[in-house]
């Protein structure tokens, strides 16, 4: 159901696709929000292991709302909602989803390392009198080189660019061993370096079979690695398609609708110049698995 | 054995400054990381009004301040976790109505001599009796077991509660127990340090300690030590010179405070004029960035139009010019 990645020698993040038959997420008519007041409604889905989701849509379109709705960080009202089979209420194995909030800087109060903020991916598999073993500090370290900072692994992290410090919470939520990626705007307030060099991130990540939902405004910097794009407007979703029908969709939505207004969404271009890392022609890219 | 040590009040005092010494910024750190550096004087306040009704009732004022804190603790947290802007003034009044409560129902106690209220406020080496010595003793070891163990998840709660609750930790619980070794800190802290000043001993040698850290978990030995140190050096110091050994502890941190801070700015300046960073620098380099790269001393340089960059902090620095023997590996 999913492309094997090429040759991870072993699986630090979201790499395989074992989750069985059921999907990871799976969504039948389901609304999310907070204290009764749905914010994203009706939302009907399944998301199979080895995808890449966009989930694009403007300011307070509910985007965020839905994919903190999936990590229970909000109020499931309606509709059923099950992760890898569970229902999302009796849900517990929450290690299983890798969380990579939108931030913009890093909590500085107090001096922490690059590796003690990826060592926190670490506690849902250690006890609580257990230490980071050598096991978890393989995994950390391994996690750290996936996202290109493993030579800054004993730096206080609050030293770090912006762009970076976000490659820190892809490394802290990939320690986890996740079987999938729920990214917040991963590239959104970060310099043109940096977020061509976290884009080159989610390629390599993509290579490797992750399954990710990224939340974002910015399509141009992933639109290579993408096999999916969910578009919400206004609480509900109104595009669900492959990037080539997304285009299609837009290009008649332009020509039908002139001057209609795409929001914060710019014009899709052709896949971006080809380097290393963002080829897809190893992909299957089949999402409807 | 110097003088000091042949008196049985004052190795209680010696001993029960260690453990308090110990605990406080083993707890603190996590307060200052949360951005909660005076929760604890508040909690002091508040447990006045324990010793207090304590005292008043003829309670071991030991266990009345403990319950004061505690409930004072959970309390905050709870008006923390509502995350309301009248909180901060719903906390101000608890702490204000505590320490208010405590001066007047000491007044209309029996042994509510004001020397009494002082040694609670300021601490008293004299008067830590053989039984405070052991329940201090318990709950200070009690509070150092529990804040060891729960330290990785306290810090990562801490660091970013969202992410926190979205991998299953219980965040509101840690919270709450975090708030409460607070409260146990407190009440064990003031014979030695007293009430007023409890916090300071809780906060100051973390301060110290984040200026010469490189890490959280060196910052919070540091802490520890230096904490243990002003502690019982406090304490001596108070027994010989005749002063409250609150504030003899708290100005001992605060000088070595004042040091490590003029010690870093001085650090600062001449590091400074050694390290040149490179400019304006938007290309991020990697092991796949396309630029030679030169090893040396520990770490890579990345060669780029003929500059050395290596990576520095979140910048990049200059390092000196290409030498002849060093060949870069191309990629």
């Amino acid at each position: 159901m999913t492309s094997t990645s090429p040759a991870p020698e072993h699986a630090t993040a979201a790499t395989t696709g074992a989750s069985g038959a059921s999907a990871i997420v799976s969504l039948r008519g389901a609304s999310f929000g907070y204290a009764n007041r749905a914010v994203v409604s009706g939302v009907t889905l399944d998301i199979h292991a080895g995808e890449v989701v966009a989930i694009l849509g403007p300011n307070g379109s509910g985007k965020s709302t839905l994919v903190k709705g999936l990590l229970g960080l909000n109020d499931h009202l309606l509709g059923e909602a099950a992760l890898f089979g569970t229902p999302i209420d009796r849900f517990r194995n929450h290690a299983r989803l890798g969380y990579v909030p939108q931030r913009h800087t890093l909590s500085t109060s107090v001096r922490a390392t690059v590796a003690e903020i990826v060592a926190i991916g670490r506690l849902p598999h250690q006890s609580w009198l257990g230490r980071p073993n050598h096991e978890d500090r393989r995994i950390i370290h391994d996690s750290l080189a996936v996202v290109g900072l493993d030579d800054r692994s004993t730096v206080d992290v609050s030293t770090l660019s912006g762009g970076q410090q976000r490659r820190v919470l892809i490394a802290r939520a990939l320690a986890a061993q996740p079987d999938v990626l729920i990214m917040d705007e991963p590239t959104a307030g970060v310099d043109l370096a940096s977020q061509e060099v976290l884009s080159q991130v989610l390629a390599r990540l993509a290579r490797r079979g992750a399954t990710m939902l990224i939340v974002t405004h910015e399509l141009q910097a992933i639109r290579g690695v993408l096999t999916r794009i969910l578009q919400i407007h206004g609480g509900q979703v109104t595009f669900d398609g492959t990037p080539d029908d997304h285009d299609r969709a837009l290009g008649e939505s332009r020509s039908g609708h002139d001057g209609h207004h795409h929001d914060d969404e710019s014009v899709p271009a052709p896949f971006p110049s080809a380097g290393p890392l963002d080829r897809v022609d190893h992909r299957n890219g089949g999402h409807r698995a | 054995m110097p003088e000091i040590l042949t008196f049985d009040f004052m190795q209680h005092a010696l001993l029960a400054a260690l453990l308090v010494g110990i605990a406080a910024p083993m707890v603190g750190v996590f307060l200052v990381q949360r951005r909660l550096s005076l929760i604890g004087d508040g909690m002091g306040h508040v447990a006045l009004a324990g010793v207090a009704v304590g005292v008043f009732t003829h309670q071991a004022p030991v266990l009345t301040a403990l319950v004061f804190a505690i409930v004072a603790a959970v309390g905050i947290e709870l008006v923390r976790a509502r995350g309301r802007t009248s909180g901060d003034v719903a906390l101000a009044v608890m702490f204000y109505g505590g320490i208010a409560l405590g001066v007047v129902v000491f007044s209309l106690s029996a042994d509510g001599t004001p020397t009494n209220l002082d040694s609670y406020l300021f601490g008293s080496i004299s008067t830590t009796t053989n039984t405070d010595l052991q329940q201090f003793a318990v709950l200070a070891i009690v509070v150092v077991g529990v804040t060891w163990a729960l330290r990785p998840r306290l810090f990562a709660v801490a660091n970013d509660e969202e992410y926190s609750r979205a991998t299953g930790l219980r965040v509101t619980a840690l919270n709450i127990t975090l708030a409460v070794l607070t409260a146990v800190t407190v009440v064990v802290s003031m014979r030695v340090v007293g009430l007023l000043l409890i916090s300071a001993l809780m906060i100051v040698p973390n301060a110290t300690a984040q200026l010469v850290a490189g890490s959280f978990r060196s910052a919070i030995r540091i802490a520890v030590i230096i904490g243990a140190f002003c502690a019982v050096g406090g304490v001596t110091t108070a027994y010989y010179v005749n002063t409250p050994p609150g504030g003899t502890i708290v100005l001992m941190a605060i000088a070595l405070f004042l040091a490590a801070a003029s010690y870093n700015a001085l650090r600062g300046r001449i590091a400074g004029r050694r390290h040149l960073e490179a400019e304006q620098h938007e290309h991020e380099h990697g092991p796949d960035c396309g630029h030679p790269t030169i090893e040396h001393d520990h770490h890579v340089d990345y060669l780029h139009d003929g500059h050395r960059h290596a990576p520095h902090e979140g910048h990049y620095d200059e390092h000196h010019p290409l030498e002849t023997h060093e060949d870069p590996v191309k990629h």
